[in-house]
């Protein structure tokens, strides 16, 4: 009996606790103030352009009028989902961020979606579903799966809602899966960048590996094709392993102390992202080879940065996912307002060495900030 | 005469079929010390430089499975398993570096495996008063802490820790590392625990039979509750050793923890039905696992290939546990 009674009472506290919860995450919700827009114009947020890109330069900086007018009249007051890969990842907040600061910039009334399993193209899916129900002007969709996704961009399609493809792209071999534009900081460019630079750092010879993502993912083939391609340049850098450290900082400095052993000679390390580039620098450094090895990452998060103004990491490639957004979201406000988009809109990339570090720290702070609302 | 004659003929033969069974029995039951050293002589004769390889493994690589493979094979000696261990360590370690980098070192470490054990505690709650299956309980638990440390680090990351933590993990003593000393130290602990005392015993009654156990008069959710929390508190250990060593807390810390954690524990032969195996097992199952994963990367095997490898690894391993199981009760016939 007392038994019973007990597991009652638990029963009950824990559903208690349940309707707290919810409770407190509604009050939130509605308490929220909207977030702050950035007192920077976007114009001075762009990064430099380098030399290596030469892409053409993105949309003027829009000025918005004190007196509340908006710059797309025809997107004030629409509704939007921008569908991210991930909202735990600090790059997708920062995306968030930037289509947030665009969407109030425009007026526009925007929702931030993303998968709870981190780039899972069935929830991906859902949410576009979601989108469809909801009956919003137009979706902002960021694929976690190029030819996964396509079934729900036909969805949109069939439901006449525009999609905006951001940074990685829709495969349309079908044409069953049409958006008006792509805004991309492409991953071969990345990659080209990232390994142009480590080349000239280690002399333009030596032996070089690459950590890779998990195998078969876009970003993971992409990265890899640019970095083998812009390598073979150099006839005397020689790539001797491609290594899956699954994006991840524990496994890139475990897999690369195995490395250093099967490769005494080793002189590049080429990692598909910062996390992996990191957990290389630490075994690197645990080997005692640091002056021997450059080492290259790819994103620009804030550790990453960081490792770089100490003089410890060599190279990374800000990706400015912040930009990415806003730019995605400015296009679809255009869209919006009757303007026909170009095919595809590229974001400006940088690499980021000792030299010109301490910008990118500022801008990743700036970026940073997001605060989730309903 | 003739009868006594066949007799002496047929009594031979048995005795050799009893010894052929008692030496696959023998080498069943040793395989995985075989596999090791296959592996390990396999990966010493391809690496350049094969000492320090195998000090890299043992003494910078295995500490860390180690110590949160324990914790798993501990929930899976009770009859359940423990799939919360990576975010708990996530979880723990990333609320200890809050403290440690203001430069409460000893508070931030004590807090952290504090939060470990009271996790595990919550887990063995659920498991005990609620009744929930362990599987659901420690695996509902895993989204719900991975959700809170995304809320508590909202994306940041905290790094730059101080030397006097880092030394923790970055120490040498003879030439191998703390984080070895550590891993041995706790292994030794568990085994004095699980091996000697009562209530190690209770804890291998509880997984093999737990009506049995509960009718004997022992309270074998106290012992359940108890073997989460120790296994919170060592996934906790094992988080912030990894923050020591990487030098940066982040919320994505050990995602695939529970699974490696889960390979290790039956690679070494612990069985899922419960009571059986222990850790001594797991030091095996972690060593072949690492040095499995060592030798492929040395033998510059494709990486596609690794996943295919390892899990013909875990099954031959079921299948080896199995066999022995077989030849073992045919023996005692």
């Amino acid at each position: 009996m007392k038994v019973t009674k007990m597991r009652k009472m638990l029963l009950l506290a824990l559903a208690g606790l349940l309707v707290v919860t919810l409770c407190i995450g509604c009050t939130q919700d509605t308490a929220e103030t909207p977030a702050e827009t950035p007192s920077e114009q976007p114009s001075t947020a762009q990064p430099e352009q380098p030399a290596e890109t030469a892409q053409e330069e993105p949309e003027e900086a829009p000025e918005q009028e004190a007196s509340g007018d908006y710059k797309y009249p025809g997107a004030v007051g629409k509704t939007a989902t921008i569908i991210l890969k991930d909202l735990t990842n600090p790059v997708w907040i920062q995306a968030a961020a930037g289509a947030q600061a665009a969407a109030e910039e425009f007026g526009m009334d925007l929702e931030v979606a993303a998968p709870v399993v981190s780039n899972n193209n069935d929830e991906q899916i859902q949410l576009v579903q979601q989108a469809i129900a909801k009956k919003k002007d137009i979706v902002i969709l960021t694929p976690a799966d190029s030819t996964g996704i396509v079934p729900a961009v036909t969805e949109l399609n069939e439901a006449n809602i525009p999609v905006i493809n951001l940074n990685t792209k829709i495969n349309n071999e079908s044409g069953k899966a049409n958006s008006e534009t792509f805004v991309v900081a492409d991953n071969i460019t990345c990659a080209t960048l990232c390994a142009t630079e480590l080349a000239k750092l280690a002399g333009e010879e030596g032996e070089a590996i690459i950590l890779q993502g998990p195998s078969g993912g876009q970003v993971t083939i992409d990265l890899t094709k640019g970095a083998e391609d812009t390598f073979a340049k150099y006839p005397n850098i020689k790539i001797v392993d491609k290594k899956d450290a699954k994006f991840d900082r524990a496994t890139g400095y475990s897999v690369t102390q195995d490395m250093l052993i099967t490769y005494p000679n080793l002189k590049i390390i080429f990692s598909c992202n910062d996390e992996m580039a990191l957990g290389a620098l630490k075994a690197v450094e645990e080997a005692g080879k640091q002056d021997d090895i450059v080492i290259g990452g790819i994103d620009g998060n804030q550790d990453a940065l960081a490792a770089i103004k100490e003089g410890r990491l060599d190279v990374t490639v800000y990706k400015n996912f912040w930009l990415q957004a806003y730019t995605a979201t400015e296009a679809a406000a255009r869209f919006l307002n009757g303007e026909k988009l170009e095919e595809l809109i590229p974001i400006d990339l940088s690499v980021v060495t000792k030299d010109n570090v301490d910008e990118y720290i500022e801008k990743n702070i700036e970026y940073s900030k997001y605060e989730p609302k309903q | 005469m003739k009868r006594s004659v066949g007799f002496e003929l047929k009594q031979p033969r048995l005795v050799i079929r009893q010894n052929m069974k008692r030496f696959t029995w023998f080498v069943l039951k040793y395989s995985r010390i075989i596999i090791l050293a296959v592996i390990l002589i396999v990966s010493s004769c391809v690496a350049q430089d094969p000492l320090q390889n195998i000090k890299n493994v043992i003494s910078l690589q295995a500490p860390f499975v180690m110590i949160y493979s324990f914790g798993m094979t501990l929930a899976v000696l009770t009859g359940g398993l423990d799939l919360s261990i990576g975010s708990v360590a996530a979880f723990s370690s990333c609320a200890g570096a809050f403290l440690i980098i203001e430069g409460h070192i000893v508070l931030g470490i004590a807090v952290c495996i504090l939060i470990g054990a009271l996790l595990g505690m919550f887990n063995g709650i659920l498991i005990t008063r609620a009744k929930i299956a362990p599987f659901i309980a420690t695996y509902g638990m895993d989204w719900v802490i991975r959700g809170a440390v995304y809320i508590m680090m909202g994306g940041a990351m905290i790094y730059h820790f101080s030397d006097g933590f880092k030394i923790i993990a970055e120490g040498m003593l003879f030439g191998l590392s703390s984080l070895l000393y550590i891993a041995f130290s706790i292994f030794a602990v568990l085994l004095f625990l699980f091996g000697k005392t009562i209530f190690g015993r209770n804890t291998y009654m509880t997984g093999a039979n737990i009506e049995a156990t509960k009718l004997s008069g022992v309270d074998t959710n106290f012992v359940i509750t108890v073997v989460y929390m120790i296994s919170g508190a060592l996934a906790a250990t094992a988080g912030i050793l990894y923050v020591a060593r990487l030098d940066c807390a982040e919320a994505f810390l050990g995602r695939n923890f529970g699974l490696i954690a889960l390979a290790a524990t039956l690679i070494g032969g612990t069985s899922l039905q419960g009571g059986k195996g222990g850790v001594g097992n797991t030091v095996i199952g972690v060593l072949i696992m690492v040095f499995l994963i060592n030798c492929l990367n040395i033998l510059r095997v494709d990486i596609l290939w690794q996943d295919f490898v390892f899990g013909v690894v875990i099954l031959i391993s079921a299948m080896i546990e199995k066999a022995r199981a077989f030849y073992e009760e045919a023996l005692q016939n």
